[in-house]
């Protein structure tokens, strides 16, 4: 067989089972196909793309509520923080994905819709209850913890970075810890 | 996540990174892995670590295949010391393959994610990671990469 790559090939694959194969590769694909080969993987990818255009509303909804569940983690497990992923955010995203108006969302969720706009637009802080009616709205999908830290991780920035308050404060502090080497 | 030290039968947190062309090099003239890993510069590749062990122990290359709502893995291994029964940590091959399928969501792919298999190992991966046979590609996609993801990417 042609194949258009040079391996290191070290270890002796021989030696190993198939079960012990599949828990430790994916073989490179490398081998020059034919004009069948070629044809069926035309095919393949043919089919992938019609079967993925025609799916149904509530698959194309499902997906995007996964990707907004999966962004949504990512973002809380890592170390940056960015103003634009507000809990508003979030929660407009799980709205708009879902195809729903706001004012229908707030009655599912049952809080007035301008409640609903306060939090959308970050005007006003999320109750507990909210975040709960939240996950229970998503079934599960997205926990009320995943809202939580979104929550809290904006706090965070808010208080590392809040000078007017430390300003304000600054005046109930007397007697203040000096150290000196 | 994490990778099972099967020495001490410990659970390890594990990590998956994206890296450049630079580290591929460097990882590449270790021999840890085997293939030429500098062929895959042109994808998108990953190291895995596991928790205080700052050599990676797994590879995998991955071609986003946006035209196609799909993304191919077009190489993984596991290094040297982790293949067959002497293996250190196991899982990590499964781990590999729930990331991409997280990261198949992530792009609104529907977790659609395929691969090529070497004739002889193709049951082997349908049973393993309940993968579904085409005529030229093994895909998993929707509940199938949910499921993955929940055994590899969310147990912790």
């Amino acid at each position: 067989m042609k194949t258009n790559r040079k391996e290191i090939k070290e270890t002796d694959f021989s030696k190993f089972t198939s079960e012990e194969l599949t828990d430790a590769f994916v073989f490179p694909a490398d081998q020059v196909l034919n004009a069948k080969e070629k044809k069926e993987e035309e095919d393949f990818w043919a089919s992938r793309r019609k079967q993925f255009e025609n799916r149904t509303y509530h698959q194309k909804m499902y997906s995007r509520l996964l990707q907004l569940k999966f962004q949504l983690e990512d973002y809380i497990d890592s170390s940056q923080y960015l103003e634009t992923f507000s809990f508003g955010f979030f929660l407009n995203e799980y709205v708009s994905r879902q195809e729903k108006k706001d004012k229908d969302f707030a009655v599912e969720v049952d809080v007035k819709p301008a409640v609903l706009s306060q939090y959308i637009n970050n005007h006003r802080k999320p109750t507990d209850e909210f975040i709960i009616r939240l996950e229970l709205h998503s079934n599960g999908l997205i926990p009320a913890i995943h809202w939580f830290k979104v929550i809290q991780k904006n706090k965070e920035h808010e208080i590392m970075t809040n000078q007017k308050l430390r300003e304000e404060e600054s005046k109930h502090v007397k007697n203040r810890l000096g150290f000196v080497y | 996540m994490y990778v099972l030290n099967k020495i001490i039968g410990e659970k390890k947190a594990a990590t998956i990174t994206k890296i450049d062309a630079a580290e591929i090099s460097q990882i590449n003239k270790t021999r840890r892995f085997d293939f030429n890993w500098n062929k895959e510069k042109d994808f998108h590749v990953y190291k895995l670590t596991a928790e205080d062990k700052e050599e990676p122990i797994g590879l995998l290359s991955i071609e986003d295949r946006p035209q196609d709502y799909a993304l191919e893995i077009r190489l993984l291994a596991v290094s040297k010391e982790n293949v067959g029964k002497s293996q250190e940590y196991s899982r990590i091959a499964g781990c590999l393959i729930a990331f991409a399928c997280r990261e198949a969501f992530k792009k609104g792919f529907g977790g659609f994610v395929c691969l090529k298999p070497k004739t002889k190992l193709e049951k082997h991966y349908i049973q393993q990671y309940g993968l579904q046979s085409t005529k030229m590609y093994l895909i998993t996609e929707g509940e199938n990469s949910l499921k993955l993801i929940q055994e590899y990417y969310e147990d912790k």
